[in-house]
């Protein structure tokens, strides 16, 4: 396909037009000025992955930018996608950075309402929540399509200048098992009508209760309208699992998983293991167009599990 | 005429100080006393006594206060606890235009003499209470009494055992009763399933037809009795208004009644086992081989239960053949017939398998499979049944319904109708004028049922015998003024007993449902609310402006355990003073900072066992609020070991001792002349 | 209603350390329905104070501390004192501030917000005042309110059984409210539109507001 006719003209989007299993990780930039972190994960991921996701303040806690995280890594030869929350911008900062990241050439980007700052490091800030982040893909879109601002404003520089529009790869999240249930569908069509191109989904532990929810999706007709990468997190210990289960909102992890890791003489490796006949069930899902590795603090493992699930050799 | 209250300066403040037949003067000074108080510039006479308790004694020195012309408008009377001249200073006033607002009783005996070391100080400590209690009386207002129509008719809820005997037991008394029953026919669970009440009968094979002939009776009198108007098919759907006048509508098959009446029977019924074991039972040779009974509660479960499985399992056994394995964490058998029943069943061939955690229920196929640890074999046990019934906790549907129908009604456990207190034994509600009987109070055991119907029916007998009730004018009262109509009053009052007068807007008190704790006024947040002979200005009155150990003693267990001390032969410290008050969840943090202001060492709140206040929620009222107070106490820098709650009985003079601190070494042996 | 609550004592000693006279006052309207600032209160605190420090405290309460012609009754006690600690709301301490402008003002009250009486004892929050009220299209359900971040085309995922990520225990998922109203009213259509980005103007961040009735104002 030519390159115009391409949304964003990222990795990701053509590698998710051609109809491959498309990969992707998940990086988070480090809590200090440490260019080293970032050199040291890259390394880890370059080359097995599609594209990574930058995250943005995660957790409330406050890491090195998204966007300027997001640039040292396009440098170092990989694809990001730099996450973006309502909490810590208004609309003004938002299609500022969107401007200002797409002329330091990022094409990808996850729209995110964004966790409270209350469970952060900072919990006495105030949160901004100018908008959400179904608002949010649509400012996106809406710079790339009709390339105007969210006041209507046409993207350009003054009256008799040459309209100059970002165009992004859209991104969105959503969690197949959160409340209330039989609303989660309905969510992913409204962002699909905001303009999404493409969704991680939170990690998905509990198959079965996923492929319900994929059955629903392809009802609707959702999964030709966007592309779907199912997440994954590889777990390292029962302990982990079970924080997993009760601690993470909109994560259930099903007993058999638990009770298997704590059976396991190397419950690292049955972790791994787990994780990747997942992916392949995953795979085999009508729909699912990709897989969204989130392999927290445990990047090194993402090249072996996807070898082992076959997505790369 | 009675006067109303005025500020007393002049003297119009009658005195009779009682000597006890003459025992306390080795312990009082008498002649001190009288000449102390007599100084006191609103005291017009004092007069001595030497058997107050004895009625021309009593008539005798009261009288002799009105003599020479005196203009006596209080009464302070020193003698020993009220309780033993009470009926006899009751009998001395009648006539007398002096009411009982403006009489205060001081104990110098009890409270005084006997539990005071030496005569000096206990003639000191006499004379300042006996002074407090001539300045707290003089900011009396005087209490009338007045007379409130009531209605003598009775609307009772039930068409079961309980309300039958309710309503003939009242109609018997001379009452109209008006039985609702919702569904088409009287005689409640036990006309529908007479054999799963056998127990209660005998051992013998025909108890269930003696317990149909029972019901069978109580039918033929309700039916028979013109004056109990009997409406079935028929539900509650609104109660409004408050003992003595109760305005009821009834949906009598889609065209609604009204009916008034003065007191309410709450003796309806609730879904248990037997009503879904009821066509189990009566369709005779369709009963499965093998059926399981699953109780799945952990702890104790109501005997209404266990009285239901139990039976269900026997008859089931012994009538149908069936198999039947009954998974429970423990069986109460604590009433009559029922252990008899545990072992008839058990010897009837019923297996019992106890449980640590509820078993695991799961269908496969066309059998129910139920899985359990059995603690004793210590292994699973898997088996399969063709049928598996829970049997559930008495089932709270009828119930919430009554719950959200009638206003402050306030539940017990088990989802009854009757809240947890031993105040409201037998057959009482938290709200005046309503009654529970039967399953409605928990009641569930035949003969039980039967007695709360007649208990009830004599309740309500002694309130609504007459056409009107004479009361006491002395509920709280809301100053109009002042109420912001926060609604908290409304929400805090155990007995439902404040509505919102809306064309006045402002919360309004029900003379006949107050019941007089006063824990309406200690929570007004604009200090509205007064309680008639416990306002504030009379409290801090009898704190005095140098309290030293004020203990604030509520009526029903401080008080009493402070006299049963005394009768012990206990002593105590001079400095404590009691100041009695209806419960402690009358007592003001506004009195309690007063005290202290004024210098009290400490000030002691004395009350009820939380889970026995008279008044359901006063003494944790009081708990809260002095801890919240020392909360702030401490974090202010101010010692907060000077306000302590504690929670007693009346019959624990010991706790009392420990919390007024008992002086050293003065366990006093000596005999006292009774 | 304006809910509010005392502020901890050891503040409120911190602001009157040096003050000889001080006078308590209290606020009949408001607080004294979230029971923090009434004539009880007044009395309480002021007690506590008076037991805890030399200086001289007095007390009294008035009607509303939000209207400046019921300051009239105090304004000879007030005058007498060197410090006034206001138990009104923070309009009602401006107010004192107002009137009285020579005298230290201090409050006795943390406002926390326009809420509703859960019961005796216990309120909540549900109207943040952003002047552009969406009730009638979110079941009357305020998102802005209720959901932690304010959404408006929440949920955000993060609830589990209905309440929020924020406080599970405590607070209730503001957009499981509104799908339940929603979903009770038959009228879960609304849900599938998204909607717009709000205007933020009208709540606080377009300035502080002000509000005129033509009809009555300069009469």
């Amino acid at each position: 396909m030519a390159d115009n006719v391409y949304k964003s003209g990222s990795n990701l989007e053509k590698v998710l037009c051609r109809g491959e299993f498309a990969v992707t990780a998940e990086l988070g930039p480090p809590k200090s000025a440490d260019l080293e972190v970032i050199n040291k994960k890259v390394n880890l991921l370059k080359g097995w992955v599609d594209a990574v996701n930058i995250t943005d303040n995660q957790t409330a806690i406050v890491r090195v930018s998204s966007i300027a995280a997001g640039k040292l890594i396009l440098d170092l030869g990989l694809e990001p996608i730099i996450q973006m929350t309502c909490r810590d911008r208004n609309r003004l900062s938002i299609q500022s950075d969107i401007l200002g990241a797409y002329l330091l050439g990022i094409r990808n980007i996850l729209c995110l309402t964004g966790d409270h700052q209350s469970c952060g490091n900072h919990p006495t800030a105030k949160h901004v929540f100018d908008i959400d982040s179904i608002q949010l893909i649509q400012i996106v879109k809406n710079m790339r399509d009709e390339k105007v601002f969210a006041c209507g404003e046409e993207i350009k520089d003054s009256k008799k200048a040459e309209v100059k529009e970002p165009r992004m790869f859209i991104g969105g999240a959503a969690n197949p098992f959160a409340d209330p249930f039989e609303f989660r569908v309905i969510r992913l069509r409204r962002k699909v009508n905001a303009g999404v191109d493409f969704i991680q989904t939170q990690c998905v532990y509990d198959i079965d209760r996923f492929k319900n929810w994929m059955e629903e999706v392809r009802d609707n007709g959702l999964h030709k309208k966007c592309r779907i990468l199912a997440g994954v997190t590889p777990l390292k210990s029962v302990g982990m699992a079970k924080y997993m289960r009760d601690q993470v909102a909109g994560v259930t992890v099903p007993d058999y998983y638990i009770e298997k890791i704590a059976k396991a003489k190397d419950p690292k490796a049955e972790g791994i293991k787990i994780c990747v006949e997942q992916i392949q069930q995953l795979r085999q899902t009508e729909g699912v167009a990709g897989v969204h590795i989130m392999a927290i603090g445990w990047e090194e493992k993402v090249p072996e599990i996807v070898q082992r699930a076959g997505l790369r050799n | 005429m009675i006067q109303k209250a005025e500020q007393t300066n002049r003297g119009d403040v009658g005195i009779v100080l009682c000597d006890c037949g003459g025992t306390l003067r080795g312990r009082l000074d008498f002649d001190r006393l009288r000449k102390q108080l007599s100084r006191l510039p609103a005291v017009a006479t004092v007069k001595l006594c030497s058997k107050f308790c004895q009625q021309n004694e009593c008539t005798k020195a009261v009288k002799s206060l009105f003599r020479n012309s005196n203009h006596i408008t209080r009464l302070v009377i020193g003698a020993c606890d009220r309780g033993i001249f009470d009926a006899t200073l009751h009998e001395t006033m009648q006539g007398n235009s002096l009411g009982e607002g403006l009489l205060w009783c001081v104990n110098i005996r009890e409270h005084c003499a006997w539990v005071t070391g030496t005569p000096e100080v206990a003639t000191n400590k006499s004379a300042e209470v006996l002074t407090a209690a001539v300045r707290r009386v003089g900011l009396a207002s005087a209490i009338e009494s007045k007379k409130v129509p009531v209605n003598q008719n009775v609307l009772v809820i039930g068409g079961g055992v309980a309300a039958m005997q309710t309503a003939v037991a009242l109609s018997h008394l001379g009452h109209r009763v008006t039985l609702v029953e919702k569904s088409k026919k009287l005689g409640g669970l036990v006309a529908e399933m007479p054999e799963l009440y056998a127990y209660v009968a005998s051992c013998s094979s025909d108890s269930a037809s003696l317990v149909q002939s029972r019901v069978d009776e109580l039918i033929k009198q309700v039916m028979g009795d013109k004056h109990i108007c009997v409406q079935t098919a028929a539900s509650l759907k609104s109660v409004k208004g408050e003992f003595g006048n109760f305005t009821c509508v009834i949906d009598s098959g889609g065209k609604e009644q009204v009916i008034s009446a003065g007191a309410l029977v709450l003796a309806g019924d609730s879904a248990t086992t037997k009503s879904e074991l009821a066509p189990l039972v009566h369709n005779g040779g369709e009963v499965p081989k093998r059926i399981a009974i699953v109780i799945d509660v952990l702890g104790e479960q109501g005997r209404s239960v266990s009285a239901g499985v139990l039976s269900a399992a026997e008859l089931l056994t012994k009538r149908f053949g069936a198999e039947v394995k009954l998974y429970c964490h423990n069986i109460r058998v604590s009433t009559v017939g029922l252990e008899g029943l545990y072992r008839r069943a058990r010897q009837g061939g019923v297996v019992i398998i106890k449980y640590e955690s509820p078993p695991l229920i799961s269908e496969q196929g066309n059998k129910t499979v139920v899985k359990v640890e059995e603690p004793l074999v210590g292994c699973e046990i898997s088996e399969e049944f063709d049928l598996v019934i829970m049997g559930d906790t008495a089932a709270a549907n009828g119930n919430n319904e009554l719950l959200s129908l009638i206003e402050g009604l306030q539940p017990g456990p088990e989802e009854t109708l009757q809240a947890d207190s031993v105040w409201l034994l037998p057959t009482k509600t938290n709200r005046e004028g309503i009654f529970v009987a039967g399953l409605a109070g928990g009641t569930d055991e035949l003969r039980d049922a039967q007695t709360d119907g007649l208990a009830t029916a004599n309740q309500i007998h002694e309130l609504l015998k007459n056409k009107e009730v004479e009361i006491l004018d002395d509920a709280a009262v809301v100053d109009g003024d002042k109420c912001v109509l926060c609604l908290t009053c409304m929400r805090i009052c155990p007995h439902g007993a404040v509505s919102i007068d809306v064309d006045n807007s402002v919360a309004s008190i029900s003379a006949v449902a107050c019941q007089r704790c006063g824990i309406c006024a200690a929570v007004c947040p604009a200090g509205a609310i007064e309680l008639p002979r416990y306002t504030q200005k009379e409290i801090a009155a009898e704190v005095g402006d140098r309290p030293q150990i004020t203990v604030f003693a509520c009526e029903n267990s401080a008080y009493p355990a402070a006299t049963a001390a005394a009768t012990n032969g206990s002593e105590y410290d001079a400095k404590v003073r009691l100041i009695r008050v209806p419960c402690v969840g009358k007592v003001d943090p506004r009195d309690v900072l007063q005290a202290l202001e004024r210098g009290a060492e400490k000030v002691i709140i004395l009350g009820c066992h939380l889970e026995s206040c008279q008044y359901l929620v006063g003494s944790t009222g009081a708990a809260k609020r002095t801890e919240r107070l020392n909360r702030e106490l401490e974090k202010a820098g101010v010692d907060n070991k000077r306000v302590v709650f504690g929670e007693l009985a009346s019959m624990e003079p010991a706790k009392f001792l420990e919390y007024v601190r008992i002086c050293e070494g003065v366990k006093n042996e000596k005999h006292r002349e009774l | 209603m304006i809910v509010a609550e005392q502020k901890p004592i050891e503040e409120i000693k911190g602001y009157l350390a040096g003050h000889k006279r001080i006078l308590v006052l209290g606020c009949g309207t408001c607080v004294t329905v979230c029971l923090a600032g009434g004539e009880r209160e007044v009395a309480t605190l002021a007690s506590i104070l008076r037991l805890s420090s030399d200086s001289e405290v007095i007390e009294n309460t008035i009607e509303r501390q939000c209207d400046a012609e019921f300051f009239d009754a105090i304004k000879d006690q007030a005058a007498s004192c060197d410090a006034i600690l206001s138990m009104a709301c923070g309009v009602g301490v401006q107010m004192v501030a107002k009137i009285f402008p020579d005298k230290p003002i201090y409050p006795a009250l943390n406002t926390m917000f326009c809420g509703t009486n859960d019961g005796a004892g216990q309120w909540s929050e549900n109207c943040l005042a952003c002047g552009d009220c969406k009730l009638g299209i979110f079941g009357g359900v305020c998102p802005v309110t209720r959901c932690s971040k304010s959404l408006l085309n929440g949920p955000c995922g993060g609830s589990v059984d209905g309440k929020c990520e924020v406080d599970p225990e405590n607070i209730e998922c503001g957009w499981q409210l509104i799908y339940d109203r929603l979903k009770t009213l038959g009228r879960l259509d609304v849900l599938l539109e998204n909607a717009a980005p709000r205007d933020w103007s009208r709540t606080h961040d377009g300035g502080p507001r002000r509000l005129s009735r033509e009809d009555v104002a300069g009469l």
